[in-house]
């Protein structure tokens, strides 16, 4: 998700990355990260760079339009951290979302095509 | 290529979605068809190119990760054949597209490896551990990572109205990742011909210099 400040609320951390801010660290399901103590200023806001730094997120930073994106946890690790399915809901060509959680019971050959 | 026993389900990686819809319009499909202008299959799975698949079980177990996969092709589908085309092409363009394209001529090979899965699940020779899956798939070094951050930025302003601005974060993508070229040729499709020649250099000279077996890569199968 692309943001248009760095100094961020847990919550919109959240909604940005999928990562949960707790006493423990940053967590997703049952994957927890410490996290370096985290000054919080008066509207409940602390600074995304060290939370994204302590995950392996790289930053990218559009200056003209004072924008930022948060990218995946990178460094000495692969694509895929278990061969679980991630919850993922994708938009049909009619528009009505498609859960695919809902084909579990079936084989699935998931298949990327593209008009390019 | 739907045997029986597996589900078929495409999805467009297709910023601008219009762009993937008369595809979709041409052949009705019967299976779920969707659509991902933010591209979250590459992030998730590290598709570099198109046509890219992964294998999902019944439990939502991935025992495939993403490789190239072409559907064989159908008969009457000549158009499809563009090497009389090819062939008449200045030998440099021919060699590149030759080399780009030699590992789709697998899609029988695939084909099969889907049916055996469909009939014979975990016991098939194809199906992999969960170690495997995870070993196959893309190392995701930080400039990978920070290709992924650029990418979007240049997604968000491409569909802010900001087109123009959109290039250097593409460009940025592909150069810090340059062998995912679902960034570039993403990129590419949405140039506006009224720019001119906006990146550096042609597709096929960009293939050239990555590298022509890093298109499709060879099927690992």
């Amino acid at each position: 998700m692309v943001l248009d400040r760095l100094d961020v609320t847990a919550e919109e951390f959240e909604r940005a990355t999928g990562w949960k801010l707790e006493q423990r660290g940053a967590c997703q399901g049952d994957v927890c990260v410490p996290l370096p103590k985290l000054e919080v200023d008066a509207d409940g806001r602390i600074d995304a760079t060290v939370v994204a730094t302590s995950l392996g997120m790289p930053i990218a930073h559009d200056e003209a339009h004072g924008i930022w994106a948060l990218g995946p946890r990178s460094g000495d690790r692969r694509v895929l951290d278990s061969a679980q399915m991630p919850a993922l809901v994708l938009p049909a060509f009619d528009g009505n979302d498609f859960d695919l959680a809902t084909l579990r019971g079936r084989k699935v050959v998931l298949v990327a095509w593209s008009s390019w | 290529m739907s045997p029986a026993g597996v589900e078929i389900v495409t999805v467009a990686l297709d910023t601008d979605v219009e762009a993937a819809r008369p595809f979709h319009d041409a052949a009705p499909a019967t299976h779920p068809s969707l659509v991902d202008p933010a591209h979250e299959l590459v992030a998730h799975f590290g598709m570099t190119n198109a046509p890219f698949a992964i294998w999902i079980d019944e439990d939502g177990t991935i025992v495939r990760p993403a490789e190239v996969a072409f559907a064989p092709r159908a008969v009457g589908d000549e158009q499809r054949d563009q090497s009389s085309y090819v062939a008449q092409l200045p030998e440099r363009m021919r060699t590149i597209i030759e080399g780009m394209t030699a590992n789709i001529g697998d899609t029988d090979r695939y084909a099969a490896a889907v049916r055996d899965w469909a009939e014979h699940g975990a016991e098939s020779p194809y199906v992999l551990s969960e170690a495997e899956v995870i070993e196959r798939s893309r190392p995701r070094p930080v400039e990978f990572g920070l290709a992924a951050a650029h990418f979007e930025l240049g997604q968000h302003l491409h569909r802010s109205g900001f087109p123009l601005d959109a290039v250097a974060h593409f460009a940025e993508a592909h150069r810090l990742d340059p062998t995912n070229w679902s960034y570039h040729r993403e990129a590419l499709s949405l140039v506006d011909p009224d720019w001119g020649q906006i990146y550096e250099r042609d597709m096929l000279s960009e293939v050239e210099a990555v590298g022509i077996d890093t298109f499709y890569p060879a099927l690992d199968m």
